[in-house]
């Protein structure tokens, strides 16, 4: 971040924390992790890897069995959990379970009310919630009668009516169709500042996170999304994978092209017309 | 938003734009007199009544008789076994008894969406805790049931084609078991909706922006329907006395 140090505001800390569940295998073990304001981070994982688990913590959903959690440099307890949690967005993976209330307008105006706004305001926090994620004149649907795409659009209005000052997304693109993965990465680049996303989708992320960490129980890696994506047995090894583009970079490089590694198509478009241009 | 419902019943139904609040109150109102009733003369003068507040209530037929084909076994069971044992007079009685007072539910859950209804009884006094549970259930009764088709689907989709009859023991075991996922996955799913819930600020009470206005109309509906009930009431009397 290019801002004075001043500036640098932690939003979400992680100290040495552990969680067990219910059967007491263990689902994070250890976790150090810091998030400034403005930052974009990626979880990466294999299934089961906790990061669900983690994002839950994070939200204040959970309360870590070891470490601590803090929230906006508050140490997260029950006792301001609640308080806490009205800062923090968090999109599920299924969007019917986020989705409560019989109108589309109700349930994007159900965290604003309980926020104890007034009218005039929930009714603005709505209509912008609305607008931003694409659902104009879905005010009066039926939930139950939109596609997947679209619930998942009303899940996500419903959490930037809130205006949260960090958004975390638990697979988001999952299930989406080209299309509706295309606008959900669209309605996330515009958000919110603070990000997390825990993701398989290494081609989505890899446009909106600036960093990521490799999570299996333990946090295996971090640092940038290029310098993770190009580590290939450490993807392999967590069974994950570097987005197609990088991948054929990569393959590239080790037949001895001197190319950079880029992320995205764009990034590799530039890289080779600047190749060619030479 | 609220005009936007109104305008798109208004040309269905003359009662859609009532309070649903002033429904609630009088249609009750009316379903415990009509339960007080014994005397046949009222009883059809209630069960004419009501019948006029359909038609005047634009309710389409079929959807009418639709629902009311749903009480009619009920209704007659009842009334069957009174012409057994109390003979005709009692069991014409209860058979009018019962399909006014049908009548007029479905009156009351036609013309007011469900929604309403749980907003009313909200205002009503009805405790939290029952409105929301009713509000999920009516949210996720769908969803509920969907998860059960696929359940079933994939069963069929793997030769399953048991459980025609009572007697098919390894079928109805598969069924069982089926119905047993549902509930756990049911289980799940409320465990990730309280997440949801809380994380959006959820602190044990549903709110929601829309206001209910108790107008003139409203309170002339509820004036005329307890003053004609009363009156009914009292040729009840009279004629008994």
């Amino acid at each position: 971040m290019d801002r004075l140090d001043g500036d640098r505001i932690k939003v979400l800390e992680l100290e040495d924390v552990g969680f067990k569940y219910e059967d007491n295998t263990s689902a994070l073990e250890g976790i150090n992790l810091e998030i400034e304001r403005g930052e974009k981070v990626a979880i990466l994982g294999p299934n089961g890897a906790g990061k669900s688990t983690l994002l839950k913590l994070a939200a204040g959903l959970l309360y870590p069995m070891r470490g601590e959690v803090k929230l906006f440099g508050k140490t997260l307890v029950k006792n301001n959990a609640y308080e806490l949690r009205k800062n923090v967005g968090i999109l599920f993976q299924d969007p019917e379970d986020q989705i409560f209330m019989p109108k589309v307008a109700d349930d994007v105006a159900f965290g604003p009310i309980n926020l104890g706004y007034d009218e005039e305001k929930v009714k603005r926090l709505v209509s912008d919630a609305l607008k931003d994620s694409g659902l104009k004149g879905f005010e009066e649907r039926v939930p139950h009668h939109l596609s997947y795409g679209e619930k998942k659009r009303v899940a996500i209005a419903g959490i930037l009516a809130m205006r949260p000052r960090i958004l975390l997304l638990d697979e988001p693109t999952a299930n989406l169709d080209p299309k509706g993965r295309i606008e959900l990465m669209d309605i996330i680049k515009r958000s919110c500042e603070t990000l997390v996303v825990a993701t398989h989708d290494v081609n989505s992320v890899a446009q909106i996170a600036g960093r990521g960490i490799i999570l299996n129980r333990k946090i295996v890696a971090r640092g940038t999304m290029r310098k993770l994506f190009s580590d290939d047995k450490l993807l392999v090894s967590n069974n994950l994978d570097a987005p197609d583009i990088t991948k054929l970079f990569l393959s590239m490089r080790e037949s001895g092209y001197d190319l950079d590694v880029p992320l995205s198509c764009d990034e590799a478009q530039s890289e080779l017309k600047r190749k060619w241009a030479r | 938003m609220r005009h936007g419902t109104i305008d798109q019943y208004a040309s269905r139904s003359s009662f859609y734009s009532l309070d649903p609040r002033a429904k609630i109150v009088a249609i009750i109102f009316f379903i415990i007199i009509v339960a007080l009733l014994t005397d046949l003369l009222p009883l059809i003068i209630a069960f004419l009544f009501a019948l006029i507040l359909l038609l005047v209530s634009n309710i389409p037929k079929k959807h009418l008789v639709k629902r009311y084909a749903i009480a009619l076994p009920f209704v007659l069971f009842a009334s069957l076994s009174l012409y057994f044992y109390k003979g005709e007079l009692t069991a014409y009685a209860m058979f009018l008894r019962i399909s006014t007072c049908v009548l007029l539910l479905i009156l009351l859950s036609s013309t007011t969406s469900f929604f309403d209804l749980l907003k009313a009884a909200q205002h009503l006094k009805v405790p939290k805790l029952m409105i929301t549970l009713m509000m999920f259930l009516y949210r996720y009764i769908f969803v509920m049931t969907e998860e059960y088709q696929r359940m079933k689907m994939a069963r069929s989709a793997r030769a399953f084609r048991g459980g025609r009859h009572l007697f098919d023991k390894k079928g109805m075991r598969t069924i069982s078991s089926t119905a047993g996922m549902v509930l756990v996955r049911a289980y799940h799913r409320g465990v990730r909706i309280y997440d949801a819930l809380r994380s959006r600020g959820y602190s044990g009470e549903i709110r929601t922006l829309t206001k209910m206005r108790f107008r003139a109309m409203d309170y002339a509906f509820c004036a005329n329907l307890i003053l004609f009930s009363s009156f009914i009431l009292w040729i009840d009397w009279m004629v008994i006395g």
